[in-house]
């Protein structure tokens, strides 16, 4: 009887393989899809207990039912005339597009060129104009009711901004310019009181862009402050320490960013679910967007849990920023989610955004606690740590101290921080 | 027999031999050009480029298989022997067969060149003329130099398949030498950094003509040796020696490959026999196809992803190792049933009762293996070639399908190697990727007829093809399950038109147009434009009286005001007036300010009552516009009165509004915006004009983006398949008519708004016509509720219907009733 000696066969082998090659890949491809229909379901039961909308029509109920009906209508029936006067604003060239900060420079030649006399008197016929919608928007604010402007959001171009925040900003920092300008300090810290309102009343319905412009409008109004108060108040000495001090307390109870920013993470949570089919999650257990919007058949094959990394950095990019700012500097996660990724703003970084505010707010802050400093003491501070202030908050996040100097020629003191630079004398 | 004789009737039966192998192929790029000109909307241009690129394929293909339809087919079929027998020089045999295959080539390359000159005549500029004929010449000589390999394999090789497969080994030669020479002369030793990575064209030129000598004279010498009876002659000492060693490696070799089949004790199982049988017969070329798939891989994988900065690797040879690697499956897939063509050898199975079932089952094993192998490894990097996980697979399991179709139905082993990949790598991308991405053909049913259909045609003709029987059932059989492949998916195309709503019928359309032509008869023209509301400066005034004015937001009202007024006055009873919607807006926000002004403002009471009095003129002003704008028939302007009208419903009805009025503006107000029966018969005029506009501009498919300046399309016709294109009139239609009937039953009191039908169109959000959170703010039913910064939408009809009509048409019946004298006046 032959032995049976048996020799592996490569026919076997060369089907064996390639099965395996085939089936594992997919086995694991499956492995990845349950673990990330895990974690979205773990997303939807979070975002639930919280209280946050897990799609886009509980999204657009939950902002409609937490506002009131009527202050979405006046700030409708306003947001066309303030754009008017905006717009008469840029004819007559006393507003301009800075190109460089990529935002309207309100009221710019009133600080600038505050001498001419034209600039002045454009600038005094706007500002009488506006005054019964700052009246109005003043009966507004106090309300402090959310605002909620209906807007259809499509998940396909989810980068919808609201205009009425905007122009709302827009007239009263032309009006803040312009009482500062007129040397009228207590109105100007009044307005500037009701430009914090404004801000916070569209608080709750944020998109990426949105915030993101609302903390450029912030940087810009702290901007604003600096150039404006040079002049007026640190070298004419027409503001009392009072009113500084108010300005300072202000500037310590900006609304936190974070907090709006997690607003917008929640937001665009439901967005980039409703976007991934998360829904159909709990029916097929399936993961992937099958051609659900052409626009985003990108998407196709990546996992959930890819896609909602932006949450989870998001968020922990908040929890830094809550911890000091330290640390944000690593971060580079674009601000946009996986679904801008044609955006303009693309490019931008979530903890750039927030690191950029905070430097504008401290140099500022710094900056009037000098001038209260003088105005209490009498005298200058000679260094820095002189002020009332932690020394973490009188350097940049991302960057050196601030430079503050007096200059033997000349007798000039200056506050400087990279190119910003604020001249007390 | 004289030697004319001899020369006529070998060139002869030399052409009848090609004459097959020529037809089919131009035959099939006859099919896939005429197939894309029905199926794609190609641009001229690019379509007469694809022409010249399929017209170049014939004598390519043609010299790739000229050497196994002329040797190889009468190797097997045991004529050359016979010939041989002959009073026939050698020579003869061997010139005639290699100039009949190179003047088939010459003919087909005139034939191309014919068809490049048509072509380019109509569009090329003579810079690419010059750039496209470089390029002609050395894919010419390409040509010559695969002819050669063709006949020098053809020659060499025992079976044609094997002698096919054995070109593309050859094929790549040239270029790899001429990659080396390149590489070695001039990326190593010449200092400097290079950018030009490809070889010069002259240099893979002088390659190709010295292998044309080097492979001609191989094949020149063993052609005359196998026909002069040498090749069979004893071998020498020394090629025995050398025999005799590389036989025991063989044998060590075979016994590892053929696994357990000798060393078995018990007799091998039918199937089992019939699968050694068939991977015993086709061992060596499945060997090659896998090894060539492997070695071609990495440059196919670097062409695809298009990074050509290796160096040693070159865009011609990439792009060449893509094809071969590409066509592996089908060339695999013909193993199935061409090996048992040879000779006959099916016929033994066939005499000897085997079953057709068993023996194609067997015949599918080795392949399919092959399949797995080859989807596993274009899975593994699918990123780069942009296509899903379950496309790929569908995709290679069609190539897989329709190959094994092609090597059961074409006999010659040249035609069937060269046309199984043309007509698998159709299906799979043109058709399946056609039906699938433009027809929205589901997945399943593409596997279906492109996968299932075929594989069940070879097992259905098994018995037939088994015995030889070949006759018009077989061929109709295979035809009429060719039709079913490649009409079901395409007949999910009737399905959309039967799903589709009915468009506009033959009789409606008349109608419309009729109706059109009465409207254009009464139409009332010529239409008063009313001028932009910013007001048109002096460039002559200085800058700074300009910069004041612009400023001046009071002076702009009123000339604003002015302006209109004197628009409404010109526009009579018989002109109708045309604002733009944001200029509208602007008049619009001229009169909020005003109020927001007397709520808000801190003026004395003389300015207070100018303000009051400018708030009511413009008020009035803009209620007589509502008349005016109601005689027009564009569409936009409907929907800005509209706006218009729920604006000044708003004034009149919201206390902090209504209180600034007097009785006599208020009741003009009213009056105007309560007149029904004049909006709907206003609309209904707007919709049928723009309607009959439309069927005059859009006798082709798809509908244009706009009705009348509203948008009625949201994807751009680029983006849409041809479901879209050809269904999305009809869907249109079908919601133009449900719309036109609502106008008509809603003059009748009747009220359902096609609500549905216009969001299907896909082009408005469900806001827009109330639903969702935002939907009770921008359509309109709540007066309350509206406010210019929010409502404006823009979609068709957003407005027609609401709920502001009913509240307008109840305000009005509480006036009182004009008396006789004042109808009078």
């Amino acid at each position: 009887m032959s032995s049976k000696r048996r020799t592996l066969s490569p026919w076997w082998l060369l089907g064996l393989i390639p099965l395996i090659a085939l089936l594992v890949p997919t086995a694991m491809r499956y492995a990845v899809q349950f673990r990330a229909a895990a974690e979205i379901r773990e997303h939807l039961a979070e975002m639930t207990n919280e209280g946050y909308p897990v799609d886009i029509e509980s999204l657009q109920a939950w902002f409609a039912n937490r506002s009131s009906k009527e202050h979405t209508v006046d700030w409708g029936e306003i947001t066309v005339p303030m754009s008017n006067i905006s717009q008469a604003g840029f004819a007559s060239n006393v507003m301009r597009w800075d190109g460089q900060n990529g935002e309207y420079r309100t009221l710019r030649k009133v600080v600038t060129r505050g001498d001419d006399p034209l600039v002045v008197s454009v600038s005094k016929s706007l500002s009488q104009q506006a005054q019964p919608i700052v009246n109005r928007v003043q009966a507004l604010l106090p309300a402090k009711v959310p605002v909620w402007l209906p807007m259809d959001i499509d998940v396909a171009q989810p980068h919808f901004v609201p205009s009425a925040p905007w122009n709302t900003n827009e007239l009263l920092l032309s009006e803040i310019a312009w009482a500062i300008h007129e040397g009228e300090a207590n109105r100007a810290v009044e307005l500037l009181k009701l430009h914090a309102e404004a801000m916070a009343a569209f608080d709750w319905q944020t998109t990426i862009q949105g915030e993101q412009q609302r903390a450029t409008m912030l940087q810009y109004r702290n901007s604003l402050l600096r150039v404006s108060l040079d002049e007026v108040a640190f070298k004419q000495n027409r503001w009392t320490a009072e009113q500084l001090a108010s300005l300072i307390e202000l500037l310590d109870t900006d609304p936190a960013l974070q907090a709006r920013w997690r607003n917008v993470i929640a937001t665009e949570r439901a967005i980039l679910l409703e976007a991934i089919g998360a829904n159909d999650v709990g029916i097929v257990g399936k993961v992937l967007v099958e051609n659900r919007h052409d626009e985003q058949k990108q998407y196709e094959d990546q996992p959930a849990t890819q896609l909602l990394a932006w949450v989870n950095e998001a968020s922990s990019v908040m929890s830094l920023a809550d911890a000091g700012y330290e640390g944000l500097r690593m971060h580079t996660r674009h601000v946009g989610t996986p679904l801008h990724q044609r955006i303009w703003f693309q490019s931008q970084t979530l903890a750039g955004i927030l690191i950029n505010v905070e430097n504008s707010r401290r140099l500022t802050r710094a900056a009037l606690m000098i001038k209260k400093f003088q105005l209490d003491s009498g005298d200058w501070p000679a260094q820095l740590s002189d002020l009332p202030i932690p020394s973490s908050e009188l350097m940049e996040v991302d960057g050196p101290p601030f430079d503050y100097r007096h200059e033997e020629q000349g007798d000039s003191l200056m506050l400087r921080s990279g190119h910003d630079l604020v001249l007390f004398r | 027999m004289s030697t004319s004789s001899i020369n006529r009737r070998l060139l002869w039966k030399e052409t009848r031999q090609v004459i097959p192998l020529a037809l089919s192929l131009v035959g099939i790029a006859f099919l896939i050009v005429l197939c894309l000109r029905l199926l794609v909307n190609y641009q001229l241009s690019d379509f007469l480029i694809f022409i010249q690129v399929m017209f170049a394929m014939p004598p390519i293909l043609f010299a790739v298989g000229a050497g196994s339809a002329l040797v190889s087919a009468e190797k097997e079929s045991r004529s050359l022997n016979w010939l041989v027998s002959l009073p026939v020089p050698t020579t003869y045999l061997v010139r005639h067969q290699f100039m009949v295959g190179l003047l088939g080539l010459i003919v087909l390359w005139l034939g191309c060149l014919v068809i490049y000159v048509l072509t380019g005549y109509f569009y090329v500029n003579h810079r690419d003329f010059y750039e496209l004929g470089l390029v002609q010449f050395f894919v010419v000589l390409n040509s010559l130099y695969l002819l050669v390999c063709g006949f020098t394999t053809a020659w060499l090789a025992r079976a044609s398949i094997l002698g096919l497969l054995s070109i593309l080994v050859l094929a790549v030669l040239p270029y790899l030498a001429a990659f080396g020479i390149h590489y070695a002369f001039v990326e190593l030793f010449t200092p400097g950094i290079h950018y030009h990575l490809d070889p010069s064209a002259w240099l893979i030129g002088a390659m190709l003509m010295l292998f044309i000598v080097c492979i001609g004279w191989i094949g020149f010498r063993s052609a005359n040796r196998q026909l002069s009876g040498q090749a069979n002659a004893a071998p020498s000492m020394r090629q025995q020696s050398l025999h005799t060693s590389l036989g025991s490696f063989a044998n060590s070799i075979q016994d590892f490959f053929r696994g357990d089949s000798r060393t078995k004790a018990a007799p091998p199982s039918a199937n089992s026999s019939l699968l050694w049988q068939f991977r015993n017969q086709n061992r060596g070329i499945v060997y090659g196809l896998y090894a060539t798939f492997v070695l071609c891989m990495p440059f196919a994988l670097s062409a695809l992803q298009g990074r050509y900065n290796h160096q040693v690797v070159g865009t011609i040879l990439t792009a060449t190792c893509l094809v071969i690697a590409f066509c592996t499956l089908s060339w695999t897939a013909l193993l199935a049933f061409h090996g048992d063509h040879i000779q006959d050898r099916i016929r033994f199975l066939a005499v000897h009762g085997v079953s057709p079932t068993r023996v194609w089952l067997t015949r599918h094993v080795v392949p399919l293996i092959f399949l797995v192998f080859y989807a596993s490894v274009w899975c593994a990097f699918r990123d780069r070639l942009v296509m899903s996980y379950s496309q790929l697979i569908i995709g290679c399991g069609i190539l897989y399908a329709v190959s094994q179709w092609a090597s059961q139905l074409i006999r010659p082993a040249a035609i069937a190697a060269l046309v199984a990949p043309l007509i698998s790598t159709f299906a799979a991308f043109f058709i399946a990727g056609f039906v699938l991405v433009e027809l929205e053909t589901p997945s399943c049913v593409i596997v279906i007829a492109l996968v299932i259909v075929p594989l069940f045609a070879t097992w259905w003709m098994m018995p037939r093809w088994m015995d030889g029987r070949r006759g018009w059932r077989y061929w109709l059989t295979h035809f009429g399950l060719a039709s079913i492949a490649v009409l079901m998916p395409v007949s999910s195309l009737l399905v959309w038109f039967v799903l589709a709503p009915p468009g506009f019928s033959s009789d409606e359309r008349s109608r419309l147009r009729s109706a059109a032509s009465d409207i254009a008869a009464s139409k009332i023209a010529p239409i008063v434009p009313f001028p932009s509301p910013f007001v048109d400066f002096e460039p002559a005034k200085p800058r700074n009286t300009i910069e004041l004015e612009q400023a001046d937001l009071t002076k702009q009202r009123r000339i604003r005001l002015e302006t209109l007024a004197d628009a409404i006055r010109e526009s009579g009873d018989y002109r109708t007036l045309w604002i733009e919607l944001w200029s509208l807006k602007t008049v619009i926000s001229d009169a909020d300010l005003l109020r927001i002004a007397l709520a808000y403002g801190d003026q004395d009471d003389q300015a207070r009552d100018e303000t009051l009095r400018e708030y009511r003129e413009t008020l009035r002003t803009l209620s007589q516009l509502v008349p005016a704008l109601r005689k027009s028939f564009f569409l936009s302007q409907q929907e800005s009165t509209d706006l218009l009208e729920i604006w000044l419903l708003a004034q009149v009805t919201k206390p902090e509004s209504r209180k600034l009025l007097d009785g006599a503006t208020y009741a003009e107000i009213v009056r105007n915006i309560s007149q029904t029966e004049q909006r709907w018969e206003a609309r209904r005029r707007a919709l049928v004009a723009s309607l009959s506009d439309y069927l005059e501009s859009s006798s082709y498919n798809p509908p244009p983006e706009q009705l009348n300046t509203i948008t009625i399309r949201k994807k751009p016709v680029g983006e849409q398949s041809l479901v879209d294109r050809l269904t999305s009139r009809r869907k249109f239609e079908h919601a133009m008519k449900s719309l036109l009937d609502y106008v008509d039953d809603a003059k009748a009191g009747r009220d359902e708004f096609p609500r549905q039908q216009l969001l299907e169109l896909g082009y408005a959000s469900p806001g827009a016509y109330g639903l969702g959170a935002a939907g009770p703010y921008v359509r309109i039913d709540d007066v309350s509720k509206f406010s210019l910064g929010t409502t404006i939408n823009g979609a068709l009809a957003a407005q027609w219907g609401a709920g502001w009509e009913k509240t307008a048409s109840e305000l009005a019946s509480t006036l009182p009733q004009p008396t006789i004298t004042e109808s009078a006046k």
